[in-house]
């Protein structure tokens, strides 16, 4: 375990050394901010919760995760560092994991930094923190299977911004899987049973479970599932290519 | 020759495939935290009692499915959660109650006993339908919940547990209704082939619990069987009437009574002026319990002061916790409640009975002419002053009742000569039995327009009715409590979950109050300025006709500049109004978007020179 803390603290270096992490977290505390206040109305809403902050969330983290984590694995595909990594002292798995927290820590240190929205909420009214807890505990396993994805995908190309792009339709994929018209379209070619099975890989029907206050064991259990599922998608793309 | 990308994919797909089976897998498991302040996904310790009182097996039947197999994933998701609800419910009881789910596909036994047992399928737009409901059965009785409306969801486990006492062995207590409005319905309109109004939302949920009967308003004697008695609005209530009250409650009946100085939603739509309000009172019982009611005065109250389509409504007392009874089990669950042109309780009970508060309004009240206060409400809110006490709006009396009738039954006017009065029997002068009565100072609070909202549903015909405040939950706890079924009373108040911006309220409140004065003085300004313009327009007219002397074209410009004066820094004044709570609002908006990110943008930039500086050094 010491060599993927070494390898988080290593990273973390890389992102706040440079203006990056600093970019993403300006950029996304004022978009959260600006949607959940301006185009969500949260004031003249008058109810003391955090629907409208944490409705816009999967939508932003759609578009912000993979910028985050678009260049983890391409940026030492085309430097050409990534046969330097792996000579470390420490085993593929680790190196991944420890990439991956990194860039975790990253986007939840941002989530922390909304504080005041809900220390809004708490002045103004008298809000179920409950709710709320749970709220951004979802928030933070949404993040978590985004950049699993978003790993996979970073690890498929050299280039960054084919990397972003793929990891946003997948995620998006993901999103719509439990929507009405796309259920309705794999209907017309598939059964019920993969009907539902496409459905309930829907990130959003687990997210609002959580929202809703239940912490489920079976909503952690998926998003655990997408997590190990992108980061061993990572681990076999990365092996394949310096195979 | 196999491609080199061949064996990379064919691992990620058999990691996916067990990942998803096992993602399957973990759907029996039934475990979860519920992280809500109000627990509302926990069994309630209501429903476990009713459970555990379960003395007889009870079988759950889920109906669950569409007619071409494909349910809409929201209706799915929703029964999954009904079902594990009941398992839940089922552990609980010990195995007393037993759950199954049923698919009633077309032709199927599920259909024929779906059918059997009540459930009624809904039609979907694409032409199917699909069927969620629930169905209990224990030995000969049974229930059913039709249709289960994911609306609804957070009555759910109120739903399930009121239809599992529905089956239970326990007898129906019968409940009486006795009200000059159309609680029921009106039969005699339906009889004659014309759309009545429909019987209240608050009578269709009394009769699944109950068997409702009406009693005509001007009853002298209640029948015999009836142990709770539910009157609403008794206006013009004769003494004969009231005298048949006072008998029953000594006989030890339970009796809730919604009185009302003015009850908004009655009377129809009457002239031109709208609806006409009418009061009701009970006034023999209520002085010989040592009770006033206010009958012919509302409570204004700034603190929770609603707001109608046509603007503020001081008159419409939007009531949270803070002003209810913190203890009993009828507020105990309870989030708001929403009373229009209520009347207020005062004085002390009598020897023998005790007086519980049930709530109140605030201190920032004020009693008012009802007429006047819904014509101008803004006059009230301008002269309001503030009677400095909180005013009972609902209370409970419970102990030994002594007779309001001394003198026995009180004479009914003309007709039967002498004799046939010497012919009634003495009535009850003293109740035997400890007894209940709730008294509730308005009878608006249980009619739909002020209780629910009708929500379209998802489903085209299925209409929905939310509880948009405590009101129903209260007047059903109320009615469960006198009439014995403690149990079920933990079980309400779930429905709400309005959680409102109160700073923001009371902001507005603190700021009307500073400026009322300054305000008042303008308008009464800006009167007298526009009298006196009048006047001089009419003394124009008497002599002169078309020419006006230089003198009153002068004042009548002066005046004209005066008006205009006044009316700008009244404006000024209403805006100042605002400019608190704007000015609030804004700085908000600032400090959630901008001040993090500013304070971070310049933390990476100071942390970014210090870096460099340091490196630099080397």
């Amino acid at each position: 375990m010491n060599s993927v803390w070494t390898l988080v603290k290593r990273e973390l270096g890389g992102f706040f050394g440079s203006p990056i992490a600093y970019v993403f977290i300006v950029i996304f505390l004022v978009l959260a901010g600006f949607f959940t206040f301006m185009v969500g109305g949260f004031l003249a809403r008058g109810e003391a919760d955090l629907q409208v902050f944490f409705f816009w969330l999967p939508w932003l983290y759609l578009f912000l995760v993979p910028a985050a984590g678009m260049r983890m694995w391409a940026e030492e595909r085309r430097m050409g560092t990534l046969e330097l990594l792996f000579t470390l002292p420490a085993s593929p798995w680790q190196i991944i994991l420890g990439k991956f927290l990194a860039a975790w820590a990253v986007i939840a240190i941002a989530l922390l930094l909304t504080f005041p929205i809900p220390l809004t909420a708490n002045y103004l009214g008298n809000p179920d923190n409950g709710v709320i807890l749970a709220g951004y505990l979802g928030a933070l396993l949404l993040a978590a299977a985004y950049l699993a994805i978003t790993s996979a995908t970073s690890a498929l190309t050299r280039n960054q911004v084919i990397s972003f792009i793929l990891s946003a339709a997948v995620l998006l994929f993901l999103v719509l899987a439990g929507w009405p018209p796309v259920t309705d379209f794999v209907a017309q070619w598939a059964g019920q049973s993969i009907v539902d099975a496409i459905a309930g890989m829907s990130v959003m029907t687990h997210f609002e479970a959580i929202q809703r206050g239940i912490l489920d064991v079976r909503d952690v259990f998926y998003f655990a599932s997408v997590v190990f599922f992108g980061l061993a998608a990572t681990a076999v793309i990365l092996r394949s290519h310096r195979s | 020759m196999k491609p080199k990308w061949l064996q990379p994919a064919l691992t990620l797909l058999a990691i996916l495939v067990i990942l998803i089976a096992l993602n399957a897998l973990f759907g029996f498991l039934r475990l979860r935290f519920d992280l809500t302040a109000d627990r509302i996904y926990t069994l309630s310790g209501g429903t476990k009692e009713i459970l555990g009182k379960l003395e007889t097996p009870v079988q759950a039947r889920i109906y669950a499915g569409a007619s071409d197999g494909l349910m809409p994933p929201l209706l799915k998701n929703y029964a999954r959660r009904v079902e594990e609800l009941l398992r839940e419910m089922s552990q609980a009881s010990g195995g007393k109650l037993e759950v199954r789910v049923l698919d009633p596909k077309p032709d199927s036994d599920a259909e024929d006993s779906a059918k059997l047992d009540g459930i009624e399928p809904q039609a979907l737009p694409n032409g199917e339908s699909v069927t969620l409901g629930v169905s209990f059965t224990s030995l000969d009785r049974k229930s059913a919940i039709p249709f289960l409306s994911p609306e609804r969801e957070r009555l759910l486990e109120y739903d399930l547990a009121r239809a599992i006492g529905q089956v239970r062995s326990d007898q129906k207590p019968v409940l009486g209704v006795m009200s000059p409005l159309p609680v029921m319905g009106n039969p005699w309109m339906m009889m004659m082939g014309r759309q009545g109004p429909p019987p209240w939302v608050l009578a269709e949920e009394l009769r699944r619990n109950f068997d409702v009967r009406e009693v005509p308003p001007a009853s002298e004697e209640i029948p015999a069987d009836i142990s709770v008695l539910l009157v609403i609005h008794p206006k013009n209530i004769s003494p004969a009437a009231e005298y048949a009250l006072d008998q029953f409650v000594l006989r030890g009946g339970r009796l809730i009574v919604f009185l009302d100085p003015y009850c908004l939603f009655d009377g129809g739509f009457g002239g031109p002026m709208g609806p006409q309000g009418t009061s009701s009172d009970l006034p023999n019982l209520l002085p010989a319990w040592g009770i006033q009611f206010t009958s012919a005065q509302a409570v204004a109250d700034l603190t929770f002061e609603g707001r109608t389509r046509e603007g503020r409504a001081p008159w419409l007392l939007d009531l949270n916790r803070t002003v209810f009874n913190p203890n009993d089990p009828l507020t105990a669950d309870i989030e708001t409640l929403m009373l229009a042109f209520a009347g207020a309780f005062s004085g002390n009970a009598t020897e023998g009975l005790k007086q519980e508060i049930l709530f109140t309004s605030s201190a920032d009240s004020q009693l008012v002419d009802p007429i006047f206060a819904r014509v101008s409400p803004e006059a009230v809110v301008r002269d309001f002053s503030p009677s400095g006490e909180k005013k009972a709006l609902a209370i409970r009396l419970t102990g030994k009742f002594k007779t309001a009738f001394p003198e026995g039954k009180p004479q009914t006017e003309g007709a039967e000569g002498q004799e046939e009065s010497a012919k009634t029997p003495e009535g009850l002068k003293e109740s035997a039995a400890e007894t209940s009565v709730i008294l509730v100072g308005d009878a608006d609070f249980i009619q739909d327009p002020l209780t629910v909202t009708e929500v379209r549903g998802l489903l085209p015909g299925g209409r929905v009715f939310i509880p948009i405040n405590g009101n129903l939950a209260f007047a059903q706890a109320a009615v469960e409590q006198l009439s014995g079924d403690m149990s079920l009373i933990s079980l309400r108040g779930r429905a709400v979950g309005r959680r409102p911006f109160l700073v923001l309220r009371e902001m507005a409140a603190a700021a009307e109050k500073k400026f009322q004065a300054t305000i008042r003085e303008l308008e009464a300004s800006l009167q007298d300025t526009q009298n006196r313009l009048a006047e001089l327009e009419r003394g124009k007219q008497e002599g002169q006709k078309y020419v006006l002397t230089a003198e009153q074209q002068k004042e009548i410009e002066r005046f004209r500049a005066t008006e205009a004066d006044v009316r700008a820094r009244l404006k000024a004044t209403r805006r100042e109004l605002r400019a608190e709570i704007d000015a609030l609002e804004t700085r908000l908006k600032w400090l959630n978007i901008a001040a993090v990110p500013v304070a971070v943008a310049i933390g990476g930039l100071a942390f970014g020179l210090w870096r460099r500086r340091h490196s630099r050094a080397r």
